[in-house]
């Protein structure tokens, strides 16, 4: 009995049996990791994390991902907006213990990978060491290719490398990341310019056999309107680019940052850092639809940065060539566009001035269109400017493939993993000569969960909130930070409903329960209890009037066994060659 | 954690080696003799054949440098400058230094104060100079490889170096630091606390 409450209370924590989640046409997963761009197996390693078993943990993030610990800082965490507990309390700490289990395992010395063999001989070149490309790179390596990865800056990483300043993402971060693509067998090649050194055609002549274009989008949007060649006015991408690659910039006092996103607030940081006295984020639209990440907001306010709201420049005032003031229009909200958002709407006569002598337009980016080949340059000019099957992210040229921000449009850094993902299957079945469309994850994922019934979980807050800063310590106070965060880690893991079907963690099978129902259709009266007590609904009366367990379904939780007033229902343990024989077949599927 | 005996040495030998002292390649007779048995230690357990990497544990302090109890090893160059590390006591719990981060050459540093930091992945360690002084070198190898200061703390892992205020000043200082021998007693005795 002391057995079944243990059960009942514990049954939404513990990792349920394998098997359950794939059926034929649809790949079932828990909302996080089927709302995750790269579907990266989150319910595994929060169950691996409730068990300490945090390096086993970083293992499975490295299946899906090869960057846990820069995701672990910046990733705009679509899993935890899609967290089955979102409805209860809070969403699981999914990104902070991410970051919390690449650090300690980093914190116990440097991580060198072994390099993989190389199965096949077909080269392929990557173009752009950014995420995407990175990604794709390593996961052909994992499949056996050789890789070459080509970068036109001095340093590989792309925008995580010189785009996120360093007090959000610490360049050793990201050099560590791509220390451990390199250890697997990944050249990069610096400094080398698509367009000018290497072309497609240059590449096709040096044996590479597919090209993967992931260039990003490297220019920074105009604003469009007079006084913008004034002296003062610079690109926040270049401000940000200038300042990770050391440049000396002399901030003004007063800076004006324009736009809402996170560049902008990147920014707006970076400017306060370098010591402006004041800094002002210019935003036409309001709170409600800025696109930058809360969070990030919140920190710039206590960093000291302005927000004017429902203001659009309309001109740049100068002064002797240099920047004097930006005058601007007053905005209200109109009806939502294409993108959800309000349109702003400007008010006549309202124009204002700022004064300042710094003005940063942060307002996206656009993609360098000059050094693609002209063929792959797509003939209408407002649609994106690259024509890419977003499926399989083929291109126009055979054996070429584009992916990443190049094809979407300025995103995030996991939306990049998940394109490079798709273009390293693409690639894959492209050399092996298969079908590339048939069968393709993207399509068949499914979002599934077994809680139905919110009143019967209890509630408990969120516990873990990493610190935003490093704290300086010594060895003795090191030591018991650690445990701290350790055990903290581990309690916010147990605020995981385990809600998706089995997380195929296949990191140690023996913590799987592997129970699984099994009815005595001798002792059945078809009273239909155990159907209505299911969590999962996979126990019905069949026709013959006796309760049929669902396989698929069954999460093997006991509470049909406990409830059958007729003791028909037997749960009945799985050895460990079975599972294993399930996680198999389950993965050749 | 070594253990600490009293040796007896022959009166001749005192005199040979009270000769090359004056050559100023050693600071007191007992740091000859700690060196001798260490280069005798290292043959014997390389005739025992014991592995690299224990021998390299039991032998970790080395002795001719002088310590702060924050755990910042101190060196004379040949040019005259002070040159700092973290000691291997420190590395070992520091597995992880991301980034090493000083204050820029030319920036005077005092005795005891934080001239930089260690980053690892978790959190950060302050580093405290052994003297006052200018800063007048920095490694710059660390930069790119941070891990040399696990992989050899008392070499390739130095961090800084430090060019003393004044001779009078500085030999003071000199004195007021941990001897290998105080250092490992001091180590032992936070190991005690850490154990705790």
């Amino acid at each position: 009995m002391d057995d079944l409450i243990y059960w009942v209370e514990h049954s939404n924590m513990l990792l349920r049996r394998v098997g359950s989640r794939l059926t034929e046409k649809a790949r079932k997963l828990p909302p996080c990791r089927a709302a995750c761009p790269a579907h990266v197996n989150v319910q595994a390693y929060v169950a691996l994390i409730q068990r300490g078993m945090f390096k086993e943990a970083v293992e499975v993030i490295r299946r899906d991902l090869p960057f846990p610990a820069i995701c672990g800082r910046v990733c705009f965490s679509p899993c935890e907006d899609a967290c089955a507990r979102v409805n209860l309390d809070q969403a699981v700490a999914v990104r902070a213990l991410k970051r919390l289990v690449a650090d300690i395992e980093r914190e116990q010395g440097r991580v060198v990978a072994q390099p993989l063999p190389k199965k096949y001989n077909e080269k392929v070149a990557i173009i752009g060491a950014g995420p995407a490309g990175l990604t794709a790179a390593y996961e052909l390596a994992k499949l056996g290719y050789p890789v070459t990865v080509f970068e036109r800056m001095a340093e590989p990483g792309g925008m995580m490398r010189y785009c996120i300043p360093d007090f959000r993402l610490e360049k050793f971060v990201v050099a560590n990341e791509i220390a451990y693509i390199e250890d697997l067998g990944v050249e990069i090649k610096t400094g080398v310019e698509f367009g000018k050194d290497i072309t497609v055609e240059s590449l096709r002549k040096d044996g590479y056999k597919a090209i993967f274009i992931a260039i990003g989008t490297q220019l920074g949007m105009k604003l469009n309107v007079p006084g913008e060649d004034l002296e003062g006015v610079i690109n926040a991408v270049d401000f940000l680019r200038a300042v990770a690659l050391g440049k000396k910039i002399a901030v003004g006092e007063r800076v004006a940052v324009i736009g809402g996103g996170n560049t902008a607030i990147d920014a707006a940081r970076t400017a306060k850092k370098l010591g402006a006295k004041e800094v002002m984020i210019l935003y036409r639209r309001s709170r409600e639809e800025m696109p930058a990440l809360p969070h990030e907001v919140e920190l710039a306010e206590k960093d000291g940065v302005k927000f004017y709201f429902l203001v659009a420049p309309k001109q740049i005032i100068g002064e002797n060539g240099r920047v004097k003031a930006v005058e601007c229009l007053r905005m209200r909200l109109g009806e939502p566009d294409e993108t959800g958002r309000r349109r702003p709407i400007p008010i006549a006569f309202s124009e204002h001035q700022y004064e300042v002598d710094m003005v940063i337009p942060a307002l996206g980016q656009v993609v360098e269109t000059s050094v693609l080949p002209p063929e792959l340059l797509s003939k209408d000019k407002r649609g994106p400017p690259l024509q890419v099957d977003p499926l399989t992210l083929e291109t126009d040229i055979s054996g070429v493939f584009a992916g990443g921000d190049v094809a979407t449009g300025p995103a995030s850094i996991i939306e990049a993993v998940g394109a490079g993902k798709r273009a390293a299957v693409s690639i894959h079945r492209y050399l092996r000569g298969e079908d590339l469309r048939k069968d393709r994850d993207e399509e068949r994922i499914e979002e599934t969960t077994w809680v139905k019934d919110w009143r019967l979980l209890e509630k408990k807050e969120r516990r873990y909130e990493p610190p935003v800063e490093k704290p300086h310590l010594s060895f003795e106070e090191a030591k018991a930070y650690l445990e701290k965060l350790k055990s903290q880690a581990r309690f916010e893991a147990f605020r995981c409903l385990g809600c998706g079907p089995c997380a195929e963690c296949l990191a140690g099978m023996e913590l799987c329960e592997g129970d699984k129902a099994v009815v005595d259709e001798g002792k059945c009266v078809g009273c239909n209890v155990c159907a209505i007590i299911c969590p999962v609904g996979a126990i019905k009366k069949n026709e013959r009037g006796v309760a049929q367990v669902n396989e698929e379904l069954c999460k093997g939780c006991g509470l049909c066994a406990a409830r059958c007033p007729e003791r028909a229902i037997s749960m009945q343990k799985l050895s460990n060659e079975q599972i294993l024989a399930m996680v198999l077949t389950a993965l050749e599927r | 954690m070594s253990e600490w005996k009293t040796v007896s040495i022959r009166q001749e030998l005192i005199k040979e080696i009270e000769k090359i002292l004056r050559t100023g390649r050693y600071r007191s007779i007992s740091e000859f003799v700690s060196e001798a048995i260490r280069l005798r230690l290292e043959e014997l357990m390389r005739a025992e054949g014991i592995s690299t990497a224990k021998r390299e544990e039991l032998l970790a302090i080395p002795e001719q440098l002088l310590y702060t109890p924050k755990h910042t090893w101190a060196q004379i160059t040949p040019e005259g400058n002070i040159r700092v590390g973290v000691s291997d006591y420190a590395q070992r719990h520091l597995r992880g230094v991301a980034n090493v981060m000083t204050e820029p050459v030319g920036k005077e540093v005092a005795k005891m104060e934080p001239f930089g930091v260690v980053e690892t992945w978790m959190f950060m360690f302050d580093l405290y100079s052994p003297v006052s002084g200018k800063i007048v070198k920095v490694n710059e190898k660390l930069k790119d490889k941070p891990y040399l200061v696990n992989e050899d703390p008392y070499g390739e892992g130095w961090i800084v170096e430090i060019k003393p205020k004044n001779s009078l000043t500085l030999e003071e200082e000199l004195k007021s630091l941990l001897s290998p021998r105080e250092y490992n007693k001091w180590v032992s005795k936070l190991e005690g606390r850490l154990r705790e």
